[in-house]
């Protein structure tokens, strides 16, 4: 379980960066008037950045040895 | 005056010679505020489940902060609908960019010699207390333009029909 959890949460941050990658230069490209106002989505990236740094630690805490993704009566 | 770092994305021909922004508008930060409010309350819910249901800790936590993740992207999305949605107004003309969702918009302009009326709509309770409205602006042609939950009405109103004013005294003159 522990290999799938790893490929799936790799596949996820992939999926998460290139989100973010897409976001901001979508913001950046079609921004018009020069403003202070980008204090909100600094905001937004940094709690993003901080949960992806949260997620990262919880990832490696969790037991995934013990988890299954099939019931043992399928097994 | 308001600097523009780039002509208006969409616009056919970015500002034209002597062309002066006036004023640029946004939606009230009331609108993404309640879209913040939202956000917040619906990621509440990992903490009443986790004090109603008895789930293994770390699993838990980490399946929340992956479900906060997403939260925090749609957050982004409505920030940047929210912040690339405006209105640009100058001594010409008014451009209208709409950003219907992160991929979508459409800009539209009309010169302010076309300009016949404008209204000023406060539509609701909120609306009076916070101070922001709608103005519809009806043009020669069919097509009406509204833009939508703005803050300073009286000021925008004001300074389109000023402008509207002096066009119409040059047009008179010449």
């Amino acid at each position: 379980m522990s290999g799938v959890a790893l490929i799936l949460y790799i596949l996820f941050l992939l999926g998460y960066g290139a989100f973010l990658w897409i976001a901001l230069w979508h913001l950046r490209a079609y921004r018009v008037a020069q403003s202070g106002n980008d204090r909100v989505s600094g905001i937004i990236l940094a709690c993003v950045g901080l949960l992806l740094f949260v997620s990262l630690l919880l990832f490696f805490q969790v037991p995934w040895q013990s988890y299954s993704l099939f019931p043992s009566s399928i097994r | 005056m308001i600097t523009l770092n780039q002509s208006p994305p969409g616009s056919s021909t970015g500002l034209h010679e002597n062309e002066q922004v006036l004023l640029t508008l946004h939606r009230h930060w009331f609108i993404f505020a309640l879209q913040a409010t939202a956000v917040l309350f619906v990621g509440l819910f990992p903490f009443f489940i986790f004090f109603l249901l008895p789930i293994g800790a770390a699993l838990f936590w980490f399946s929340a902060v992956i479900y906060w993740l997403f939260l925090l992207a749609f957050l982004l999305i409505a920030w940047i609908e929210y912040w690339l949605d405006m209105w640009i107004i100058t001594n010409e003309r008014i451009i209208d960019i709409e950003q219907r969702s992160l991929f979508s918009r459409e800009v539209s302009e009309f010169f302010l010699a076309r300009v016949q009326d404008v209204t000023v709509e406060v539509p609701s309770l909120m609306a009076t207390v916070l101070r922001y409205g709608n103005i519809v602006v009806q043009t020669a042609g069919e097509k009406s333009f509204t833009i939508r939950e703005i803050p300073h009405l009286e000021q925008a109103k004001e300074i389109i029909l000023e402008q509207c004013r002096k066009i119409n005294m040059l047009d008179a003159k010449t």
